[in-house]
């Protein structure tokens, strides 16, 4: 008798607290990539904040430090896949190498200026959902002006590390703007007319 | 002829003249009653505004196929894209939605990726771009010149 109820005490209580763990675990998995970009951005911010590594003679300290810290967060192999598409196929192992430094190279170009042009604006990290190996964390940046920028980072898990592939400012994605002006250069010239601007980007101008 | 094969001819006639009415009521609402040869799969996007059910889809300016449904899940607009058979998507592939000139229709612009894995019937578009509000973009930029 008392054996028989406290099978059906157990019966009702293993599930109901498999539920929770469940209910658990799914919460700490839904912080981390929230977590993971709020890691990657104070790296890079702590970079810019370091007093020793600041003014124009420590350029190329600070810039050496900034490539490691975004590398780490950017997966620059999936952004230059997504952004040639359909290329990417037709292009050998040495090919996509090259074209990888070439982009990384590109980005840092366009954007680590901009980085570094950074001034205490507040950052707020607003949502997150995962879906499967992607993940999406919507953030918002409000400037000295209180204008709101929303910055969108898209991620996906390579071995066992959510890793940028995508930034969508203000509804705009980055990879689609570039995967359009790519596919616009090749069509024009070819895609070593696309390398060959790349190339002089990188270098100079 | 007797009078019974008059009628029949007759009947005939205003039959076939119902079924081409029903017909063109069919083509010119867009409605598509089979669905033969189109699959669906789902796109959301953070805001739609503008976009009607019925919309096109398009890929390289050509029409691939019509927004079927949109709903509202949380705080995001879930599309509903019916698309050819003929179209194979990629995973990584980008839906955005954009206007036909300054203020045309909107309509959702497909740009293939290169990924080998496709997008199964059924399966969804990861990665959208809503469309670009250009007021406030305009807005932004005039009070961002401020200083």
């Amino acid at each position: 008798m008392l054996k028989s109820s406290f099978y059906k005490l157990a019966a009702c209580t293993i599930p109901i607290a498999a539920f929770f763990v469940l209910l658990l675990a799914s919460e700490i998995r839904a912080g981390e990539a929230t977590d993971q970009v709020k890691m990657g951005i104070e790296s890079i911010l702590n970079i810019l904040r370091d007093p020793a590594l600041k003014g124009d003679e420590k350029i190329s300290e600070r810039r050496i430090k900034l490539r490691k810290a975004i590398g780490e967060q950017f997966d620059f192999n999936e952004m230059s896949r997504r952004s040639l598409a359909r290329q990417w196929k037709s292009r050998s192992v040495e090919e996509r190498i090259e074209f990888v430094d070439l982009f990384s190279g590109l980005m840092e170009k366009n954007y680590v200026g901009r980085i570094e042009a950074y001034t205490d604006e507040v950052i707020m990290y607003k949502k997150e959902e995962i879906d499967e190996d992607f993940a999406s964390v919507k953030t918002v940046i409000v400037t000295k002006r209180k204008q709101e920028i929303s910055i969108n980072y898209r991620l996906h898990m390579v071995a066992g590390k959510w890793r940028v592939y995508d930034v969508v400012v203000k509804g705009i994605s980055l990879i689609n703007t570039y995967r359009q002006q790519f596919r616009s250069i090749i069509k024009k010239s070819s895609y070593d007319g696309l390398v060959k601007i790349l190339r002089r980007k990188r270098d100079g101008g | 002829m007797s009078q019974r094969g008059i009628e029949f001819i007759v009947g005939v006639f205003v039959l076939s003249g119902i079924a081409a009415l029903g017909y063109l009521s069919i083509q010119l609402g867009g409605l598509d009653l089979l669905g033969a040869g189109k699959y669906d799969i789902t796109a959301k996007f953070s805001t739609v505004s503008g976009l009607r059910v019925g919309a096109s889809i398009e890929m390289s300016g050509v029409k691939i196929g019509r927004v079927q449904k949109i709903i509202l899940i949380g705080e995001d607009a879930l599309v509903s894209l019916q698309l050819d058979n003929s179209i194979k998507l990629s995973r990584d592939s980008i839906a955005s939605i954009r206007t036909k000139g300054i203020l045309g229709d909107k309509y959702i612009l497909l740009s293939q990726g290169g990924s080998d894995t496709l997008i199964k019937p059924g399966g969804k578009i990861r990665d959208t771009e809503p469309p670009i509000d250009i007021e406030k973009l305009i807005g932004d930029f005039i009070f961002g010149k401020v200083k």
